[in-house]
């Protein structure tokens, strides 16, 4: 489905074709891996085979994975058998987060990874995904909800972009694992 | 002069720098105060960030921003 960005913000992007980057643990032969245990010996800039892990339940146990946890949906933490659905335009977004350009000032330094000077995990590697990815995606969309003093989006998710079920969000979010390019960093 | 935002934001990193310098960087509990850590982030200023983040590298720009 399209790209939405909340009234008023300006679009930016960092590569062409444009993508958007998360951080995650990563997943290689079906399995949960590091960083370290993929990129030992690799010297290429990407790192083939490799996605981001997939929660094994409909709700993410934390948000280095390629899902939602309860609260991060609308409406947050669902009662069984209710639909989510998209942010209206100005509210903040409900989906999974992710950021529209690799910038210092943007990403939170509790995500990156120590050997990156942060203070997030060092099993976690950084990944990118097209935006057209989401865009030629039947039921998912892009929508960056908040922008810096310049009106330039900093903050991104990923949605349903209609009502569905929690299920339906996490099939349709697991179905762009293979995807994800991750970076060799 | 710091925001509010900055002070909580740094003293629970430093939270975080004191657990997973003890140990492993991904248990539970320092996850849990990654996800308090969050909402912070986009409250700082971006001079604010810049200096948090004033350490920290980034892979390389695939091309120039737009």
């Amino acid at each position: 489905m399209q790209t939405v960005c909340a009234p008023g913000l300006v679009d930016r992007y960092d590569a062409i074709p444009p993508v958007i980057y998360r951080i995650m643990i990563p997943c290689s032969s079906g399995k949960i891996t590091s960083y370290s245990e993929v990129s030992t010996g690799i010297n290429t800039l990407t790192l083939s085979g490799v996605t981001p892990a997939v929660p094994q339940s409909i709700w993410a146990p934390n948000s280095r994975m390629l899902g939602v946890r309860q609260h991060e949906v609308i409406p947050p933490n669902p009662p069984a058998a209710t639909d989510i659905r998209p942010a209206v335009p100005g509210q903040a977004g409900g989906g999974m987060s992710v950021l529209p350009v690799l910038l210092i000032t943007l990403l939170p330094n509790h995500r990156i990874p120590k050997r990156n000077g942060g203070t997030g995990s060092n099993v976690d590697c950084w990944f990118s995904l097209p935006r057209d990815v989401i865009v030629l995606s039947v039921d998912l969309r892009l929508y960056f909800d908040f922008g810096d003093a310049a009106n330039r989006i900093v903050h991104g998710v990923i949605e349903p972009g209609l009502q569905m079920s929690p299920a339906d969000f996490s099939r349709s979010l697991s179905a762009t694992a293979a995807s994800w390019v991750c970076i060799n960093f | 002069m710091h925001t509010a935002a900055y002070y909580k934001y740094v003293s629970l990193l430093n939270k975080l720098k004191d657990l997973i310098s003890a140990g492993p960087d991904d248990l539970p509990e320092a996850d849990a105060l990654r996800d308090e850590m969050d909402p912070l982030w986009f409250q700082l200023s971006e001079s604010e960030r810049a200096e948090i983040n004033k350490n920290v590298k980034l892979p390389p720009s695939p091309s120039i921003e737009r």
